[in-house]
């Protein structure tokens, strides 16, 4: 891969198509489900809860037939955090020590409670980006919208813009390959003119300073794609009409109420086990 | 019987907010299904005019679109009357595929889920892109998003379409094939172009502009003509 792909690394918002139960749920279902293991898994308190939530999202990526290689990449860009995050948590873990001690070096001590909670760490953050990349990777973009509109439909009530800020959401995601190509003619266009980028290393303020220098005509031009893009929406009547057509429409089966029940049901016994 | 121009505008001035001056009192009658070509050096207030014909920018004078007045009040009607086609289509293109890009304008009309499918049906055959209904738009080539942008207009059923420098950067074989693409397009149309060779093939009238003024009005064959006409705002005979 050479050192100007961005668009390669992007992996959020990559859709595969697929038939798998997943793929055909309701998209309101779909998003349901994933929402009640999401903050299940955020909040479990107890090993014994993660280790359920990573066999339920085990057992859904298998159901998908989607290769596992693509899943486990998402692991690797974040993988440095975590471990660095994991250590800290292991010295300044603030809960309670336990016994049996573990190791220790004069007035550091590290119990056992401190690495189950530094393991737990890991594993919770690991399983969250795991359920979202199956998520997204079974989700096209029209089904997420017409999924997010469907469930910001009550605060309609509230008299608040929902189907803007469905439209903010699309719009978004349409910009994440948007930068990555401007970030990378920026780059091709600094290296042209001999700024080293294949240069690895250096501490934080000598990266950052690398950076800086692709931000500023980064948001410049993101600014400027915005302004048009604006413009274009407005020229096609966007806001014209408070009448939007939905062009898809789903009926909710007996199977996709059955699966946000199961998926309810094991949030429950995610935070409770 | 008299027919309703397509486009009338009468003593139009338009002045950016920086007090730069970029119309001065422009003329301008278009009939239906006329064929028109805005040309004109850089700067010469060409895009600007575009921009009030369906609204985006309001000047002082009139403008009026199939008898509508171009006012805030019919904004809606009148933005589905222009079909307003940018110079870069990477602009115009922002839907995750060409189906989503090419049904926007219908959607946003409010229009029947079918309806919006025959209308998307219909531009996309319009310029010869039926195939191209769930590719990604932004994968395309130049050329291909040229004729995508295109159709986004068409599935709104415009009565004028306003092209902006349509053959910036594409290939011969591209330009030709759009060329061919506008000459079957029955809609009235405006286009603002540095490309003379293009405008002899296919635009019968000729609007010369410069400094915010129609210079010149006139037959095509006319105005290319005239060497020094066309010297003096800064073009080239093809």
């Amino acid at each position: 891969m050479s050192e100007f792909e961005f668009l390669d690394r992007v992996t959020i918002g990559q859709y595969v198509p697929g038939v798998s139960p997943l793929h055909r749920m309701d998209p309101r279902a779909r998003l349901i489900a994933a929402l009640l293991l999401l903050t299940a898994i955020t909040f479990a308190p107890r090993p014994a809860g993660l280790g359920l939530a990573l066999l339920v999202v085990m057992t859904l990526v298998t159901l998908t037939d989607l290769p596992w290689r693509f899943l486990l990449r998402g692991l690797l860009p974040p993988l440095p955090f975590l471990l660095f995050l994991a250590v800290l948590q292991v010295f300044f873990n603030a809960q309670e020590n336990q016994p049996p001690l573990v190791a220790w070096w004069g007035v550091v001590q590290i119990y056992a409670s401190d690495l189950i909670v530094a393991g737990m760490l890991v594993l919770r953050f690991c399983v969250l980006i795991l359920g979202i990349s199956l998520l997204s990777l079974v989700t096209s973009t029209s089904e997420m919208i017409y999924g997010v509109d469907a469930l910001l439909k009550p605060l309609r009530w509230l008299r608040i813009p929902t189907q803007d800020l469905t439209m903010m959401a699309q719009v978004t995601l349409r910009f994440i390959p948007f930068m990555a190509l401007a970030a990378e003619r920026i780059v091709k266009a600094q290296a042209s003119r001999g700024v080293d980028w294949s240069a690895k290393g250096g501490n934080l303020i000598k990266r950052a300073r690398r950076i800086l220098p692709l931000l500023v005509p980064l948001f410049v031009s993101s600014l400027g794609k915005a302004e048009r893009m604006a413009l274009a929406m407005d020229a096609r009547g966007y806001g014209s009409t408070r009448r939007r057509t939905m062009m898809m429409s789903t009926r909710l089966m007996w199977t996709d109420t059955a699966a946000v029940i199961a998926c309810a049901g094991l949030a429950a016994a995610i935070i409770l086990l | 019987m008299h027919m309703t121009d397509s486009i009338e505008i009468r003593d139009l001035h338009f002045s950016y907010s920086d007090g730069h001056t970029a119309l001065r009192g422009i003329n301008l009658t278009v009939k239906p299904g006329e064929k028109l070509a805005l040309v004109g050096p850089n700067g010469a207030g060409k895009s600007t005019l575009l921009l009030h014909l369906n609204g985006i920018l309001q000047g002082k004078g009139v403008v009026r679109i199939s008898g509508l007045d171009v006012v805030p009040a019919n904004l809606g009607r009148v933005r589905a009357l222009v079909g307003l086609v940018f110079q870069s289509p990477d602009d115009q293109l922002f839907s995750p595929t060409v189906f989503d890009d090419v049904a926007f304008g219908p959607i946003y009309q409010g229009l029947p889920p079918e309806e919006v499918r025959r209308r998307v049906d219909f531009a996309l055959a319009a310029v010869h892109m039926q195939d191209y209904v769930h590719r990604v738009s932004h994968h395309l080539s130049v050329g291909e998003k040229k004729r995508i942008a295109i159709a986004t207009v068409l599935s709104m059923q415009p009565e004028v379409l306003v092209l902006d420098e349509p053959s910036a950067g594409l290939d011969p074989r591209a330009r030709r094939s759009l060329i061919h693409l506008l000459a079957e397009l029955p809609q009235t149309m405006i286009v603002a172009t540095h490309d003379l060779a293009l405008v002899r093939d296919l635009l019968p009238r000729m609007v010369v502009m410069d400094h915010g003024e129609v210079v010149a009005d006139d037959a095509t064959g006319r105005i290319l003509e005239q060497g020094d006409l066309l010297a003096e705002h800064g073009l080239e005979k093809p």
